[in-house]
């Protein structure tokens, strides 16, 4: 297995990602749609109403001003004021440094994808992570010009890597008052009062 | 992403292929039809298949492949690739040793978050570093207040879980230990209840999951 080497106070230790997905956990279900002889059917587009594009039958392409099409590869990524940023590297490309991690910052992190850690080599973290601290990194798969929000967290038996975005979270006084949405009944009253008849 | 010159490109969808120059369609149209279903004899149609392609290109629809599409719908096709609006629908249920387990009618869950249905807190403080190791909090909801008094009772609630460094744990039903459903047909999750207070502001976070910070189980070998 692929594995990446993460640093932290003069310790490293190597050890691959292996995506976390829910169904390897609990399984799953999933809704089988058959016509009227049995035959199952699958989502398809319809365009103009009489082409029928079966799954995989659509692209994406990019386009200049001038209508010419553009490779992603010739795009450059840039930063909200519009300067030029550079490349973040792969978690894979070299020692990832990580730091301590604030709890509070994991649980506003929106969450992209879980990684289970998998090493035969020893863990140096091992005793602080399952003591329940958090370890914070810098988190690109693949080499990318945004990075992500990663922490390092462990369940006391397996250590997992959590990815995501820490998202600046909002705080209300008093004057900030959401709307309520209004019942149902509300809404009948609203209805009655508008005249659709007049269009 | 932007062109070297600062503008931004333009993203559209294109068609590249349609039912009618699908692989299977054109077997059919230009070899016949399958006789015999084993993996050989479907093996040497498609071999069949890519020397009329290399000669003719009849996987391309010269009127068709290239154009952009604005508007589409979404249909479900039968293998025939014949539209089909009368479906039946059937719920097929898999391990996580990926084994079907059960085939049942599809179960329609409704919200359960309401003002019939209200949400109700446990009152149990649980600590915030025992919990993250235990569960995967993958969806966010900010609880906000409507007015002056549920200010007062969401900050107060904030406050709390923020001095004790806690979550709560809110559930559905008559007990409150119902998962959330959030919307009809949506998936059912444990939640959990995250304060935070700076001055006279607070922040409530509702957190949901419905996954445990466990790692799947290895196969014996």
């Amino acid at each position: 297995m692929r594995t990446a080497e993460f640093s932290f106070k003069g310790k490293s230790w190597n050890a691959g990602l292996s995506k976390l997905n829910r169904a390897d956990v609990y399984g799953w279900s999933e809704i089988q749609r058959h016509d009227q002889e049995g035959q199952t059917c699958e989502i398809a587009t319809l365009v103009e109403g009489r082409h029928v594009l079966p799954s995989g039958s659509v692209s994406m392409l990019k386009r200049d001003e001038m209508g010419n099409p553009v490779k992603t590869s010739d795009l450059i990524g840039v930063d909200r004021q519009g300067t030029q940023v550079d490349k973040q590297p792969s978690v894979y490309a070299g020692p990832v440094q990580l730091s301590k991690g604030q709890l509070d910052d994991y649980l506003a992190m929106a969450v992209k994808a879980v990684y289970v850690m998998q090493s035969d080599d020893e863990n140096p973290f091992e005793a602080q992570l399952n003591s329940g601290e958090l370890l914070q990194l810098q988190f690109n798969y693949r080499e990318d010009y945004e990075a992500d929000d990663a922490f390092m967290l462990s369940n006391g038996n397996d250590v997992f890597l959590v990815t995501g975005q820490v998202a600046e979270l909002e705080f209300l006084s008093q004057h900030q008052a959401e709307s309520p949405i209004e019942s149902e009944g509300d809404a009948e009253a609203e209805d009655e009062l508008m005249d659709f008849s007049m269009f | 992403m932007v062109l070297p010159d600062g503008s931004a490109p333009e993203t559209l969808r294109v068609i590249k292929g349609s039912a009618t120059t699908a692989v299977a369609h054109l077997c059919d149209a230009l070899i016949g039809p399958l006789e015999s279903p084993d993996g050989t004899a479907e093996l040497v149609r498609e071999i069949e298949l890519a020397e009329h392609i290399i000669k003719s290109d009849p996987e391309v629809d010269l009127e068709l492949h290239g154009k952009f599409i604005t508007d589409a719908d979404r249909v479900y096709v039968n293998p025939q690739m014949r539209p089909v609006f009368r479906l039946k629908e059937e719920e097929h249920i898999f391990s996580a040793k990926r084994e079907l387990v059960e085939k049942r009618t599809p179960r329609v869950v409704l919200s359960n978050i309401a003002e019939s249905d209200m949400v109700k807190w446990s009152g149990k403080m649980l600590p915030k570093r025992a919990i993250v190791q235990k569960v995967l909090l993958t969806k966010k909801y900010q609880v906000k207040h409507i007015n002056g008094l549920t200010f007062s009772f969401l900050f107060d609630l904030a406050k709390q879980l923020d001095e004790k460094e806690a979550l709560m744990p809110v559930g559905a039903g008559e007990k409150g230990n119902q998962p959330l459903v959030m919307s009809d047909g949506g998936k059912p999750y444990r939640a959990f209840l995250e304060g935070r207070v700076r001055g006279d502001s607070y922040c409530l976070i509702l957190h949901l999951t419905d996954q445990e910070l466990k790692a799947p189980q290895k196969d014996e070998a």
